[in-house]
């Protein structure tokens, strides 16, 4: 019995031991899963694979959700090439304008708004974090140096 | 006077406390992160001043991560992940002030429970944290993995195997003993040494999958002014009424808090989602939990904070960090020359009974305050989603960012991380399990491993030592209740 | 309109942290680098580096020091704030250390830009890492250039519970020899100085005992320093390798029996230290007595500026000549290198001399699954 219960350790394989049964169980469980609710399936009279409609909801907002995505992808990338503080003014104003919507694009105190908030904010928590606290943030090609007081907004 | 006390140390705490709510508050901050950015500033100071510095930013930031996790859904560090269970579904019916008033009363019982049990109970409790091995870890972080089964009612199978799914993605990184990478593709290995990291998965699975939740349905603002007014007016907080019957409740909840910190090397979040799990197993009305009831919220709240004094029992009587936090506190003794060890209580008791006093005040500002300003704190629920969110956006990609102190890899981690979270809520996978299986899959393996090499690989060391037993009861007493519990409501569903 | 309140309120904590912050620096930014401390009674350190010697490229910039490691309690975070603080305040700049860990380290250090705005302070970690295979070839030195060294840290050492029937890993060797059924385990870790102190040993042990002693002789692999100790106190390893400040607490009066220990073999001289080290103790490699302590040196990209870098490498001749920097070293029982050791060419060929030498104890080292 002891025999049966040993693993055996060996200093250069030992990184594959854990993964292996974790795979194992995922592997023997999912089996389970299917079994138990296809037969669960089954007797309720519906069949085991339904070809999904869609996983989105009926009429989901197209233009904010890829939008959203397009914008994360975007700001993320520019964050490392022109430096924090400018690219997240950019990109703030910017799902500010997403997010208020097509009824909302003309409306002009919406944009101020906008602004204001995305300028008062990212300012705020970049000099309280990065300068104040000294916390490493994104730096790039608008990283703005002081050198009289020896300040680096990045 | 035998300790450091004065207006100025008052001051430097009061100072300590509020920026650590803040750095706890703001979704994209952690109590952690507070304590090491303050770390290097220390030096300048005298020991007992950086004490009540950071023994401050340590209270404020674990206690300031429950406003953002009850008014907006987001946790503000990983301990308050549970809170969001039930104070936000408090929030939306209207309950925010008294959710967060029950939040930080709970936040000052559990540090001041946990700072008694440091006080009195210290060179006790540190004989005996040591005697857990690495067996018993390992056990009671499986026991920790049966909360999995609690949470996830009427999917327990599912609910499991995505569990099961965050252990395997928790170990994509380099095995630390031979450091081996494993299912990581060659061109990421410079960047996942250490695998993904807590802070952006969690922020990533809940608030950016909820974000791109929101835009789905139009970013609808789903609570206004004139729905608050009704109800504040009727059902504001009153200690006696909303604790009433809960004693129980927090004692337990703060005595597992405790005990998580006191022992070395079982995680933070760790703490709170165990007394989540046991409030849910013990409650009278468990179904109820995760609807949004003081219960659930007690349970997270007081646990997180008991962590802060349990954390300090190993480190202070044995030199060994209760939690990742308390590790960074090493560095704070040793700019000051000091060693912690185990004599360290008895050679420089000026200090100890400094933590015990700067612990004190540090609570009590921590209550005061946050308790008051409440009124002007809730209001943060009415902010229109359209705008809050690019705000915590920027925020969150800070605190990714700044994770391990300046990477690329962790920001893209939150885009990562919200289409998981986005798609596991539309196929119907329970995201809190599959964020418990991440939290806890690397400690589980480490004990794992390190019990069996000491035995020459054979399993049958889990089952030979006489404290593993009583935890082994434990497990199996836990998973009885849970899957009775999943018949149970299964059986009322249909 | 709230949300103009609570950025206010953002602002108002800002000005209040930031002159708080800035009460006790000189300088008006935010690293401490003056004996003025605001309101603190400060302790008797003589914490006074001394004002910036005239301007160089640095003055007025930030710099960000990263290190291999993720911890803020270790000697790699302390030497490199030591020294960021006192080259700081020679060069004018204003330095933040990163602890962004191995890997991520060498990483931002070779997409770094060559001003001098980011350095890496670490030690041999550096290319043992390489040499190891833990980390990517593409880090080797070729592709760094190798700063000053800033520091020593001779603190590596073995440790044992005070009961051991044996003091010294020469009469560990022994005592397997009057013992031929016991085993010897010893808690190390991969790819490390650890792992580089056991194979010497271990070689050693083969050579002057021969092959069934040393075959005896096993290695543990794995953990943190805290996690060493507590197999050691579980009774699951025989002897642990960590830093001497991690273990002296230990082997003092009045400790607990279950947790005394006693110290051995360091690798190196401790200043104030009286415990014989390895080479006293007789181990050799390659016929010289064995000596290995951390080495700390600052590492930069491939392509860094050279006026930059001869900046640099002065500021650090005058840092190491500093009597405060070296008390402060030896205060942590570090060994500040002199001025000579420094310098910019003597540093480089002594870096690389000691990864030949690291290089050929691993190739003459049997692989760890025959050890363990």
């Amino acid at each position: 019995m002891a025999e049966l219960l040993r693993i055996n350790v060996v200093h250069s394989t030992q990184h594959k031991i854990f993964p292996t049964i974790t795979i194992w169980i995922l592997v023997i469980l999912g089996i389970i899963i299917l079994l138990v609710e296809g037969r669960a399936k089954a007797k309720a009279g519906k069949p085991l694979f339904t070809k999904p409609k869609s996983i989105f909801v009926e009429n989901y907002d197209k233009l904010k959700f890829w939008g959203c995505i397009a914008l994360m992808v975007a700001y993320f990338s520019l964050l490392d090439v022109i430096g924090f503080t400018v690219t997240s003014i950019l990109f703030v104003y910017l799902f500010n304008t997403l997010f208020g919507g097509l009824d909302r694009l003309k409306n002009k105190k919406y944009h101020l708004n906008s602004i204001i908030i995305s300028l008062v904010s990212v300012i705020s928590i970049s000099l309280l974090f990065g300068t104040v606290f000294d916390i490493t943030l994104p730096d790039g090609i608008c990283t703005i140096w002081i050198k009289s007081l020896g300040i680096t907004i990045f | 006077m035998p300790f450091a006390f004065g207006i100025d140390y008052l001051a430097v705490a009061f100072l300590g406390v509020v920026i650590g709510i803040i750095f706890g508050a703001i979704p994209g901050m952690t109590a952690t992160m507070a304590v090491a950015v303050f770390l290097p500033l220390t030096y300048a100071y005298s020991m007992e001043m950086a004490l009540y510095l950071l023994l401050g930013l340590y209270v404020g930031g674990i206690s300031g991560g429950l406003v953002p996790a009850i008014l907006i859904n987001i946790p503000g560090t990983p301990s308050s992940v549970c809170t969001t269970f039930d104070g936000h579904p408090m929030a939306l019916k209207g309950e925010s002030e008294r959710a967060l008033k029950i939040g930080i009363t709970s936040s000052f019982i559990g540090g001041m429970i946990s700072l008694g049990v440091l006080a009195v109970f210290t060179p006790v409790l540190a004989g005996w944290a040591i005697k857990f091995s690495a067996v018993e870890k390992f056990l009671i972080i499986l026991f920790a993995m049966t909360v999995i089964a609690a949470l996830s009612r009427r999917q327990m199978l599912r609910g499991i195997w995505i569990g099961m799914v965050g252990v395997l993605i928790s170990l994509m990184n380099q095995f630390p003993v031979n450091n081996t990478f494993r299912m990581v593709p060659k061109f990421l290995q410079s960047e996942m040494q250490s695998g993904f990291q807590l802070f952006p998965l969690l922020i990533g699975l809940f608030a950016i999958s909820q974000m791109f939740e929101e835009c789905e349905t139009g970013m609808r603002a789903k609570y206004t002014k004139e729905d608050a007014y009704e109800v504040s007016r009727v059902d504001g907080f009153k200690f006696t009424r909303d604790f009433k019957g809960q004693w129980v409740n927090v004692i337990r909840s703060a005595l597992i808090g405790t005990f998580v910190g006191i022992l070395p090397g079982v995680g933070g979040s760790a703490a709170s989602i165990l007394a989540y799990s046991q409030a849910k197993s013990w409650s009278k009305h468990p179904e109820l939990l995760g609807t949004g009831v003081p219960e659930g919220l007690i349970a997270s709240e007081t646990s997180n904070n008991g962590l802060t004094g349990g954390a300090l029992v190993p480190l202070l009587s044995l030199g060994i960090p209760g939690d990742s936090t308390t590790a960074v506190l090493i560095g704070a003794f040793m700019l000051q020359g000091i060693q912690v060890g185990p004599l360290f209580i008895s050679s420089h008791p000026t200090i100890w009974n400094t933590v015990l006093m700067a612990m004190l005040v540090c609570n009590v500002i921590m209550f005061l305050v946050m308790f008051f300003p409440i009124k002007l704190i809730s209001k943060i629920i009415f902010i229109p989603q359209e705008r809050l969110y690019p705000v915590v956006l920027m925020m969150c990609t800070l605190g990714a960012y700044a994770t391990l102190n300046g990477r690329m890899f962790d920001v893209w981690g939150l885009l990562l991380f919200g289409i998981v979270g986005y798609l596991l809520k539309k196929f119907n996978f329970p995201v809190s399990c599959f964020l418990i299986g991440f939290i806890l899959g690397r400690d589980l393996e480490n004990y794992f491993i390190q019990a069996i090499s000491a035995k020459s690989g054979s399993l049958a060391v889990f089952f030979t030592r006489p404290m593993s037993w009583i935890i082994w009861a434990l497990i199996a007493v836990s998973i009885l209740y849970a899957i009775l519990d999943n018949r149970k409501s299964k059986r009322a569903a249909n | 309109m709230y949300f103009k309140r609570l950025a206010a309120l953002l602002l108002a904590v800002c000005m209040i942290a930031g002159s708080l912050a800035g009460c006790n620096t000189a300088s008006g930014n935010s690293t401490p680098a003056s004996s003025q401390d605001a309101g603190a009674p400060a302790t008797d350190e003589s914490s006074a580096p001394a004002e910036a010697s005239g301007e160089t490229s640095l003055t007025g910039k930030r710099v960000r020091v990263v290190i291999g490691s993720t911890s803020t309690g270790g000697d790699s975070y302390m030497v490199a704030d030591m020294v960021t603080r006192y080259l700081g305040a020679e060069m004018g700049f204003n330095g933040k250390v990163d602890p962004v860990g191995n890997a991520a380290a060498l990483d931002a250090i070779s997409k770094a830009k060559g001003d001098g705005t980011t350095i890496m302070m670490f030690h041999d970690m550096t290319f043992l890492s390489v040499l190891f295979g833990a980390v990517d070839q593409q880090y080797a030195l070729e592709n760094l250039t190798v700063g000053p060294r800033i520091g020593q840290n001779p603190g590596g050492c073995y440790a044992a519970h005070k009961d051991a029937p044996y003091s010294t890993l020469a009469e560990a060797a022994e005592w397997l020899k009057e013992n031929p059924s016991k085993i010897v385990r010893v808690n190390i870790e991969s790819g490390g100085v650890s792992h580089l102190t056991f194979v010497a040993y271990w070689l050693w042990a083969k050579d002057t005992y021969g092959d069934d002693v040393a075959g005896r002789i096993k290695a543990i692999v794995g953990g943190s320093t805290d996690e060493k100790k507590q197999r050691l106190w579980d009774g699951n390893t025989d002897i642990i390798y960590g830093d001497y400040s991690a273990f002296v607490e230990f082997t003092k009066e009045g400790v607990d029996n279950q947790l005394a220990m006693k110290i051995m073999d360091p690798a190196d001289v401790i200043e104030g230290v009286d415990i014989p080290t390895m080479a006293q103790n007789g181990v050799t490699f390659n016929g010289e007595p064995f000596v290995f302590s951390k080495d700390f040196a600052m590492y930069f990209p491939k392509d860094m500026d050279q006026n930059v870098l001869n900046e640099i490498a002065a500021a650090m001749q005058k840092v190491a000549a500093n009597p405060d920097f070296q008390a402060e070293m030896a205060k942590l029982k570090y060994k500040a290198v002199s001025p000579e050791e420094t310098e910019l060419s003597a540093s480089q060929q002594f870096i690389f001399n000691k990864r030949e030498m690291s290089k050929s104890l691993i190739e003459a080292a049997p692989s760890l699954d025959d050890l363990t």
